[in-house]
């Protein structure tokens, strides 16, 4: 499928009998833009439930068996051989010496729906009843390189497009000003920059970073939004200048796409030179909204600046915004109740916030929130305090537009240890989120070397079950 | 059981009752028999039935659909027939009826139900049925999808000639054209040609400074230097143009611009990227390899076979030798997912990779659409894939393990031939470097065991009974000290290395405090790859025993200890154990030998303090022996260090392929699926592209050989056309077939057929030299265009298929770069060499990245700056830099807001613009109208004029005086404001594009 927009050059084929060049000449810069922007806001294939997601990354893999999936059988069970046949090529040690570990951490019923959620997420449990919990999660890749390309592309060994650039290409964006896809300080390793990139897609849906996870959020920021060299008024007579000669040359050669998208690409630049860095700054919020995503304090300050700009990127108009706990922060085998302790405390407090934030401003009406990592853990012990790769059973929860609340969808066995009831692949949490935002998942192609690619390759199926109404 | 043993008899009696046809069975059989089939069909009618219907009919029933269901359940014939992937049942046989292994949802087969896995009793009833003889009166045929499918016979080959890129090359003659005057070759004949018959004419041709402007860029990448311009401009000679062309092609920066232009379809970088981001230390040398070519004018056919199979071609000399394996890093440049745990798959995939780079690159076929299923476009049918895929699986590309980890798969590099004094002094040198850290070690572990430091010996001390280490045993023959397995007692344990089996020994004899019973305990530590069947010997007051211990297990007792049996023993050094490793196969491997007193307990500490003689010592000389050693070790390592000190260079080393030992067809992957393989299929080539005979792949070898001497081959019909469409897109920004990567039934039909094929042929007639045909291209008319806008052109030919006018193009991101370092001076030219050698061993670690260091060589030309996979220079990746995991032909042109921010604020480009500014006003001679007009000629590759002098001083002045309030230094501000003024310049459309 070609991108949906109508380039210049149709427009000029098929109104050769109407206005020629020279009439479209004369539009203003901003009409032709629109008429040519790739980013141009499209029309989805049907309603769509949400017009956002915001993706919270746990890079690494929290285990479901502490957090989400409660198994009281693995807790009476607790240091046994396992009761059923370990995954191919997952254990390092034979199935003889594998033996089943209990959680460290308490599981409560929370809310009206009674949702299982372990004392680990204490304040995202708050949400109980807004959250729609999958525990019959499954993935390829038993390595976290392959797992979390997996998760962003849908690939596990190839360079492929990712999540937030197909929804870009399927969609456009809403807001002319700003990226349509933001990642906001995401790894650098484990695919790095292809977790956001746009393959084979045009470079114009890739998403663009804010900072990495080697950096803290309070100095994130867009690569090249600005100079110490000239104020405000210095670049604009700069920028004057620069228009008038680009301007001039194109006079000169007529017409000229190229060259007419580089003069609005400048216009479009230096609005997003003030308008970027007004959106990333957090003092405009109130106390409380900052106390709220835990700002104030040192533990939830990184991830609670993520989630708030997050939900400032959402606001205005972001189609896709990744916030990511980056660095393979949750891959614990060893050290499983020091790790995610330290983890959770970063994170549940901000992610609670975001979703109060969301809600109390009517955000949650049409915007997706979707949590988790790249797999989940073993119920097994690895070591004498950690828990290994589980691709074949593991947990994310949806919340917000168009999804079920205080909901669980699917099941693992009575370990934890593989998807057993309503499996839900990531193939299928990927065409059910291109389903949410209005798209069919197996019309969303793209041509390249010779195929029709899709986000969902040529599996997938749309998991009717956790959408609401 | 039960049930097996009865359907067995089952089974047996229908087949008796078959060949007796019926009629001579005794009558009580076949009553049996048609009971027993009563009851399998009440089995199928009520436990196997329902499932399917619930289960699978959803999808398995009716038509079968190629996509997503290949076959059908709803019918006896449907379900033995089966699918894709083979018979979902055959009756009786439980490994060969996949349905099982999809119900079982086996990872590497299909999960079905794939929502849920069924109960496991219902699994367990599909087993019991199908070893029923899987009875089922379900009537009906069911449509065989396999027929209607387009296999290999189905494809016409000789209709698919017909297509215009499967055609044999023929030389076209050049057509005639009406105006005789204009073209200056048979390029310009027909393109004329084509004009006339749409009566088109062409604009005016491009005025001279703009030729150069072109020529440069085009050839070397780089800008015209003021000095350059004015000779062109000078000199009015009818060649001047001719040599100008010749002396670029000359040029050391042309090898680096079209290098450049391969390396795009190498996929060329300097780390792996994906997952595990390991830095490829040795690709620049296939880098500088693919530039030398390109300088060198290598003939394309023999470029092609070097790439291909270098390391199988023969050689004149080292030097040959060394680039001939070099050239073949093209195979092995593709990212890897390196932590694949499945190492066939990941074998595979890089199979997958590499059929299709060399089929896009060389041929422009999308090759990897048929490794599920045939091409759905093209003439090729997934034997094709898979005659290639046995080639490339029998080529060596993945090697060995990385980051010390069992799943971390590395790759192939290769030594290089070194000069005899070379590998001399590297040999004397390596020789050195292991005697002294053998040393180190041994002082090392000494000190250890002295100080007593390790877990193992704590465990020794631990110990009750009397325990003998092995370093207390008397050996025969070598046995090699070792601690690799980490379950050993005290130092370490030894090993027989696998060798000379029958001629080593271990005797442990042990100093009894007391006579009587005793339980014997072998320490080893076991597991996989050890012997199998330990011959060990007690020689007690009973006499001689002989227990044969299996070492392929860890032992049963706390992972250290395997029982042996009770024994009586005399007091002192009378009985003994002693192991052999005679008859054994795997290795043998020994750590201690536990007495336990059976009658009264021993006194520990006493019995050990004997046990342990030879290793105790009085504190003093301990201590002083400890000292030594410790001095021993300093020393050691002074030397070590010193020694690396003048080591002599590392032995050159390649990323190169190399020949698996055991070359070998391979089979069709059903569906693509490696864990599901089908038919054979002979190695060999494109069936499509092979118009002559092809030549036979030798048993011994992979194949590469002679797939590079039949890619290379005149007669292929892709080769010439794809590599001459790629000369021309280069120069005009389109290609004359604007697919370039594909030339199948989905890429675009050449606008100038004849004329591709007129050059594809005299391309190969002439050597298949590149600089031959850039040369040729480059002195048409057609390449001297202007590229001046006619709006009556544009109406009838919008996309400029009629070349009435040279392409507006814009710069590449190389070619942006490498000029704003030529225009500000600050240019370093120096060629080849690594780029990455300061990086990591991880490029981009996914945990933790320290900054790296300034790049040491921060301004030499864009294809010699680090392409680590995930972090391609920002100055290149916002121009459009392909991802270099991809093969990309067509380079994207986008206009995205990053482009304009990194002009308007990044420090590249800032401190290149006041370089330039600091080497404009060095100019003191010159007037400022001069100064600005000169900076036009630079970046724009003119003059100019009046006003454009006066609107820059008029900027420049209002900046400064602006600039003044703030910084009272003259000439601080004055810098301050030609700085902005230059990059303006850089950022201008006009610096930016190419007329």
């Amino acid at each position: 499928m070609e991108p949906l927009n109508i380039s210049r050059r149709q427009m000029l084929k098929s109104s050769a009998g109407g206005f020629g060049y020279l009439a479209l000449a004369g539009l203003s810069s901003e009409a032709a833009l629109k008429s040519q922007s790739p980013l141009l806001s499209k029309t989805p294939h049907f309603a769509p439930r949400a017009k956002r997601v915001i993706f919270l990354f746990m890079h690494g893999g929290p285990s479901q068996v502490d957090t989400f999936d409660y198994k009281p059988r693995l807790n009476k069970e607790d240091g046994k051989r396992l009761p059923f046949k370990a995954a191919k090529n997952i254990e390092q040690s034979s199935q003889e010496n594998l033996r089943l570990m209990k959680s460290p951490w308490k599981f409560k019923q929370r809310g009206e729906s009674g949702l299982w959620i372990s004392e680990l997420f204490d304040k995202v449990a708050e949400h109980a009843d807004d959250l729609c919990v999958i525990n019959s999660m499954h993935t390829n890749g038993q390595s976290h390189g392959q797992a979390v390309m997996k998760l962003h592309t849908g690939s596990d060994s190839l360079v492929r497009p990712s999540v937030g650039s197909w929804m870009v290409y399927g969609l456009g964006t809403e807001n002319n000003d700003l990226p349509g896809f933001i990642s906001i300080c995401p790894s650098r390793g484990h695919g790095g920059v292809r977790n956001f990139g746009s393959a084979f897609l045009p470079a114009v849906y890739q998403g663009t970073a804010i900072g990495d996870a080697d950096t803290a959020a309070k100095e994130a920021s867009i690569r090249f939004l600005s100079n110490n060299i000239s104020s405000e008024d210095q670049q604009r007579k700069q920028l004057g200048l620069l228009q008038a000669m680009n301007q001039r040359h194109l006079k000169q050669v007529q017409v000229d796409n190229e060259i007419e998208g580089v003069i609005n690409s400048y216009e479009l630049a230096f609005r997003m030179q003030s308008e970027v860095p007004a959106l990333m700054d957090l003092t405009s919020e109130t106390k409380e909204t900052q106390e709220l995503y835990g700002i104030n304090e040192k533990t939830t300050e990184n991830f609670g600046r993520q989630c708030l700009m997050a939900r400032r990127f959402a606001e205005a108009g972001v189609r896709y915004i990744e916030v990511a706990l980056g660095n393979n922060k949750w891959d614990q085998h060893s050290g499983l109740k020091k790790g995610h302790e330290r983890n959770s405390q970063s994170v549940d407090k901000p992610i609670a916030g975001l979703l109060a934030d969301l809600k109390q401003r009517g955000l949650l009406e049409d915007t997706l929130v979707v949590w988790g990592g790249e797999f989940g853990r073993t119920p097994i012990a690895q070591g004498t305090n950690g828990r290994d790769h589980n691709p074949q059973g593991y947990s994310m929860w949806l919340a917000g537009a168009g999804v079920k609340r205080g909901h669980v969808h699917g099941a693992t066995d009575e370990y934890g240890y593989y998807a057993a009831r309503d499996k839900v692949h990531i193939h299928d949490l990927h065409a059910t989120l291109l389903h949410l935002m209005g798209m069919d998942h197996k019309k969303l192609t793209y041509r390249y070397a010779g195929r029709d690619f899709r986000l969902t390759d040529v599996y997938g199926d749309v998991v009717h079950g956790i959408i609401d109404g | 059981m039960r049930s097996f043993r009865y359907s067995s008899f089952f089974i047996l009696v229908m087949v008796a009752l078959n060949f007796f046809n019926g009629q001579s069975a005794p009558a009580q059989v076949k009553k049996a028999a048609l009971k027993n089939n009563q009851a399998g069909i009440e089995f199928f009618e009520n436990k196997i039935r329902p499932v399917l219907v619930k289960h699978c009919y959803e999808c398995h029933s009716g038509e079968p659909d190629e996509e997503s269901a290949s076959f059908v359940l709803d019918t006896r014939e449907g379900l033995l027939q089966g699918g894709d992937s083979g018979k979902s049942v055959v009756p009786g046989n439980l490994k060969q009826s996949l349905i099982l292994q999809a119900i079982e949802h086996d990872p590497d087969f299909y999960a079905m139900p794939p929502d849920e896995k069924l109960p496991a009793h219902i699994i367990q009833d599909f087993q019991k049925w199908i070893q029923m003889g899987a009875p089922d009166p379900r009537k009906g045929k069911s449509k065989n999808n396999s027929q209607k499918k387009k296999s290999a016979a189905a494809i016409d080959f000789t209709k698919e000639r017909e297509f215009w890129s499967f055609r044999p090359l023929k030389k076209p003659k050049v057509p005639d054209v009406k105006n005789k005057n204009w073209p200056a070759n048979a390029i310009d004949r027909f393109i004329l040609s084509k004009q006339e018959q749409s009566g088109l004419t062409s604009v005016t041709a491009a005025d001279r400074l703009t030729l150069i402007r072109r020529a440069y860029f085009d050839l070397t990448g780089l800008p015209p230097k003021a000095e350059e311009i004015q000779m062109f401009l000078n000199d009015q000679s009818p060649q001047a143009y001719e040599q100008l062309i010749d002396r670029l092609l000359a040029s050391p920066q042309y090898g680096e611009t079209w290098g450049r232009h391969w390396l795009d379809l190498a996929r060329y970088a300097d780390s792996n990227g994906l997952d595990i981001n390991l830095t490829f230390y040795n690709a620049w040398k296939y880098r500088d390899y693919v530039i030398k070519a390109f300088n060198e004018d290598k003939p394309y056919d023999q470029f092609i076979r070097e790439q291909i199979a270098g390391d199988l071609l023969p050689y004149k000399n080292d030097a040959e030798q060394t680039q001939n394996i070099i050239a073949t890093g093209f195979l092995v440049m593709g990212a890897k997912m390196l932590s694949e745990r499945d190492k066939e798959k990941l074998r595979m995939d890089v199979v997958d990779e590499q059929i299709d780079v060399t089929g896009r690159a060389f041929m422009g076929m999308t090759l990897g659409c048929a490794r599920c299923h045939d091409h759905k476009f093209d003439p090729i049918p997934m034997t094709d894939y898979y005659a290639l895929a046995g080639i490339f699986r029998s080529t060596e590309t993945v090697h060995g393990i990385r980051l010390n980890n069992q799943f971390v798969s590395g790759w192939m590099t290769r030594p290089l031939p070194v000069k005899p004094e070379h590998a001399a002094a590297l040999k004397a040198y390596e020789a050195k470097l292991k005697a002294l850290e053998d040393k180190l070690k041994a002082d090392s572990s000494q000190i250890k065991l002295l100080e007593d430091k390790t877990d193992q010996q704590k465990r020794l001390k631990k110990l009750t009974g009397i325990v003998v280490d092995d370093l207390q045993a008397v050996k025969t023959g070598a046995w090699q000290d070792s601690v690799y397995s980490k379950n050993y007692l005290g130092a370490g344990y030894v090993h027989d290395k696998n060798e000379e089996k029958g001629e080593k020994k271990i005797r442990f004899v042990p100093d009894l405090p007391a006579s009587g019973k005793y339980e014997v305990r072998f320490a080893f530590p076991g597991s996989k790859g050890r012997a199998k069947r330990v011959p060990v010997t007690i020689h007690s007051k009973q006499g001689t025993k002989t227990v044969y211990v299996n070492q392929t297990k860890e032992a049963p007792i706390d992972s250290l200890f395997l029982s042996l049996g009770h024994f009586e023993f005399a007091a002192g050094k009378v009985g003994s154990v002693e192991i052999s490793t005679k008859g054994t196969r795997g290795y043998v491997v020994v750590d201690a030998i536990q007495f336990l007193p059976q009658d009264q307990p021993v006194e520990k500490d006493a019995a050990i303090a004997k046990a342990e003689k030879p290793v105790q010592a009085t504190d003093a000389t301990k201590q002083a022996k400890i000292k030594l050693l410790k001095e021993n070790v300093k020393n050691r390592k002074t030397q070590i260090a010193k020694l690396k000190e003048t080591a002599p260079p590392p032995k050159p080393m390649a990323l190169a392929v190399g020949e698996q030992p055991d070359p070998a067809d391979y089979r069709i992957a059903r569906r693509g699926n490696i864990h599901q393989l089908g038919d054979k299929v002979d190695r060999g080539f494109l069936t499509i592209a092979s118009i002559s005979e092809s030549p036979e792949v030798s048993p011994k070898q992979s194949g590469r050989l002679e797939l590079a001497n039949w890619l290379s081959r005149p007669q292929n019909p892709l080769t010439s056309r794809v590599i001459v469409n790629r000369v021309w897109k280069h120069l005009f920004g389109k290609g004359l077939v604007r697919s370039v990567d594909n030339f199948g039934h989905l890429g675009e039909q050449p606008t100038h057929p004849e004329l591709l094929d007129y050059l594809s042929q005299q391309f190969v007639e002439q050597g298949w030299s590149i600089k031959t045909l850039i040369h040729e291209i480059m002195l048409s008319q057609t390449y001297r265009l202007s590229s001046e806008f006619s709006a009556a052109h544009f109406e009838r030919d919008p996309g400029n298929k009629l070349l009435w006018r040279m392409n507006r193009r814009r710069l590449s991101a190389e070619s942006i770069r490498d000029a704003v370092l030529s225009i500000s001076g600050q240019i370093d030219l120096k060629q080849g060499g690594s780029s990455v050698s300061h990086y990591p061993e991880q490029a981009v670690n996914p945990n933790k990245n320290t900054k790296m260091k300034q790049n040491p060589s921060e301004f030499r030309r864009s294809v010699y700056l680090p392409i680590v996979r995930g972090s391609v220079p920002a100055a290149l990746a916002v121009f459009d830099f392909p991802a270099p995991e991809m093969l990309v032909g067509n380079r994207p042109v986008t206009t995205v807001p990053a482009q304009a921010l990194f002009m308007m604020n990044s420090p590249f480009v800032i401190t290149q613009a006041q370089a330039t500014a600091e080497r404009i006003l060095k100019a003191v001679d010159k007037t400022d109208q001069e100064k600005i007009s000169q900076l036009y000629l630079a970046c724009m590759g003119r003059k100019a004029n009046g006003s454009e002098q006066a609107e820059a001083l008029k900027y420049i002045q209002s900046l400064m005086s602006s600039k003044s309030k703030e910084n009272s230094n003259k000439a601080d501000v004055q810098l301050q404001a030609w700085t902005s003024y230059c990059q303006i310049l850089f950022a201008s459309t006009e610096f930016r594009f190419l007329n």
